[in-house]
């Protein structure tokens, strides 16, 4: 083949694959247990199974047997801060909400409006004093007290190569009584994600 | 035969998209010099150009957006800028074609490394400024990783050296109280500084030295310590035991803009009658704005230290490439005028048109972020918690003041850091035609 023939044919093949990068987009629904894996980042499926085992770690153990023995009741938990020590925007919001539904759908302990949410509640009760009806007015003075606080973070340790790279998850929390400051329960768990990129593209 | 026209079709086709980019900068500039970003913003959303040049958008429209204040929208647009390095860094086979056959310009730009490591360093800037400091952390985390893959990829130190990042990186582990990650950066960024010490101009920012004397000694660390004060010949440095009951203000201020790219093109006839056309792209500087900026809290004033040299990195990354850019221009002369040539063999007037496209789209890539500052600079200072005005004066080489901020009702909280910030572009900083 002449070379300018084979200049065509490479012009042409080009601009194909030009044309073909415009195509449209496609949507599919999926179910919200099903793993998918993108980019590799901290997604929602690693938020749901971290909250998930490492919640039932904290109701397996014997702090929890010890507190109802003792005070006939379940204990009252409040989300602390958990930090984001990572490399990525980790959206903790949706980590919290993960760990309050799997420690209120155990039935084993309670969890209670954390600070920012107690705001709006405060003023709602407010509000109700002076606007509702006696019989449904909530009275002021009536909160439940949390019993523990549930604090943590959430690390990372990234190591890459070119475009490879060995992503490791490190979530640590903490349940600390608010009566005295002990450490009742503190809890691992550990995630590691290998990632590969393409060095070529179209 | 029809599929000899087809070359010809293709070229004169890209022909309307030849000029540089630099050129349709010029309106946006015009506004951003006249301090209006809300009207360069505009004209950017008007320009809107999507494919290879998308992350010239984002980031241009990361800057404007941070120019007016608004820093959440501006770190949307940082995250879809690293969204779009990540996806386009790896090489197009179709666009290392493309670049072949019309020009540099046909492949994406995914940045320079310095500027690479700016999309984190601005990015961190903006949480700074919205009082996440924990999400600044993350963006701190991320320079790391980036920095690391950049000297994985080539280890010249004209291209990676980033010593500012991971001095930012050191101030936002202060802020966070991580003593020991602060130090570890601090010594990273004075690593870095003298590894750029050796190609720039640039200095060690002298408040760099007092925060390693300072974390040092707080940390025990004596042989350490006095081997800073011996090197920097420093004799006091504020006492870092002192710091729980003062707060610290820390302005870092933006200096005009980047250097652009412009593009020198030289034509000539070729002794075979064909046209022959070679573009290349340089830098051009842009005025700076001032020399040092004053920081006055009541009876108190600190003055600035430039903390990164954007001019000189961007005329040295240029350099850097520049012999690859020239080979990549002869082959591809060499490569236009063949097919030229066979074109002419068929028919002489196919071979003047293919000729005059290859002529026509031999256009350098002058592509860069230009909404970056020339330069940046820092100035740190201790102060007794409580509520300030705060103003900010800007002087030239003279000690002239250029120009004059005043932050009213500024509230310095004990232990904690206050962060001013201010991009200040020159009305004279472009260079008139």
């Amino acid at each position: 083949m002449r070379v300018f023939d084979k200049n065509i044919a490479m012009l042409f093949i080009g601009l194909l694959i030009f044309n073909l990068s415009g195509c449209g987009t496609t949507v599919s629904r999926k179910d919200v247990s099903e793993t998918i894996d993108l980019s590799g980042a901290w997604n929602d499926t690693d938020s749901r199974l971290v909250s998930q085992e490492m919640i039932d770690d904290m109701l397996k153990q014997r702090w929890l047997r010890n507190f109802q023995r003792k005070n006939k009741k379940a204990p009252t938990i409040i989300a602390g801060r958990i930090r984001n020590l990572s490399h990525e925007h980790i959206n903790v919001g949706t980590f919290v909400s993960d760990i309050e539904r799997a420690v209120i759908n155990s039935g084993e302990a309670s969890f209670v409006a954390s600070s920012e949410e107690r705001g709006e509640i405060r003023d709602e009760r407010k509000d109700q004093d002076l606007h509702a009806t006696e019989a449904t007015r909530k009275a002021m003075g009536k909160e439940l007290g949390a019993d523990f606080m549930l604090q943590g973070q959430i690390n990372t340790i990234i190591d890459a190569v070119k475009r490879e790279q060995v992503r490791y998850y490190q979530v640590d929390l903490t349940l600390i009584s608010l009566a005295n400051n002990r450490k009742v329960w503190v809890g691992q768990k550990k995630i590691k994600k290998l990632v590969k990129g393409s060095n070529l593209r179209f | 035969m029809a599929l000899h026209w087809l070359p010809i079709g293709i070229i004169c086709g890209v022909i309307s998209g030849c000029a540089t980019y630099s050129s349709s900068f010029r309106p946006l500039e015009r506004e951003i010099t006249a301090n209006r970003p809300d009207l360069a913003l505009k004209l950017l959303e008007k320009q809107n150009p999507s494919g290879n040049d998308r992350l010239l958008y984002f980031l241009n429209k990361a800057m404007l957006l941070r120019m007016q204040g608004n820093y959440r929208e501006s770190n949307q647009n940082f995250e879809l800028a690293k969204k779009f390095i990540e996806e386009k860094s790896p090489k197009s086979v179709t666009q290392e074609t493309a670049a072949f056959i019309i020009n540099d310009s046909t492949r994406a730009f995914v940045g320079a490394p310095f500027e690479q490591v700016l999309v984190h360093l601005y990015s961190a800037l903006n949480y700074i400024q919205l009082g996440e400091i924990d999400a600044a952390r993350v963006e701190a985390q991320q320079v790391d990783v980036k920095l690391k893959l950049l000297a994985q990829d080539d280890d010249n130190p004209i291209l990676i050296a980033d010593p500012f990042a991971r001095y930012l990186t050191g101030i936002i582990y202060e802020d966070l109280g991580e003593w020991s990650n602060a130090l570890i950066a601090y010594r990273k960024a004075y690593e870095s500084y003298k590894a750029h010490q050796k190609h720039y101009p640039l200095g060690i920012p002298r408040y760099l030295k007092e925060d390693l004397l300072r974390l040092t000694e707080f940390e025990g660390l004596r042989n350490e310590r006095d081997r800073y004060k011996k090197e920097f010949n420093i004799k006091t440095w504020p006492k870092h035991k002192d710091r729980k009951a003062q707060g610290e203000i820390i302005l870092i201020v933006h200096n005009g803009l980047a250097p652009i790219k412009r593009e020198h093109g030289v034509g000539y006839a070729s002794p075979g009658g064909r046209l022959i056309r070679i573009s290349l792209p340089y830098y051009e500087k842009r005025r700076n704005g001032f020399a040092t900026a004053r920081l006055r809290v009541a009876e108190k004033t600190a003055t600035s230290t430039e903390v990164k040299d954007i001019n000189q990195i961007a005329e040295r990354t240029l350099q850097a490439y520049m012999p690859a850019i020239t080979a990549r221009a002869v082959a591809r002369i060499v490569a236009k005028q063949q097919v030229a040539d066979e074109a002419g063999d068929k028919n002489p007037w196919a071979g003047l048109i293919v000729n005059i496209a290859s002529f026509a789209t031999e256009v350098a890539d002058t592509r860069s972020w230009l909404t970056l500052p020339g330069e940046i600079h820092l100035a740190r200072m201790p102060i007794t918690p409580g509520t300030y005005n705060i103003s900010i004066e800007l002087l030239n080489h003279t000690d002239h003041i250029l120009y004059t901020r005043e932050f009213k009702d500024v509230k310095v909280k004990p232990g904690a850091k206050t962060y001013l910030s201010q991009h200040w572009v020159s009305p004279f900083s472009i260079r008139s035609k």
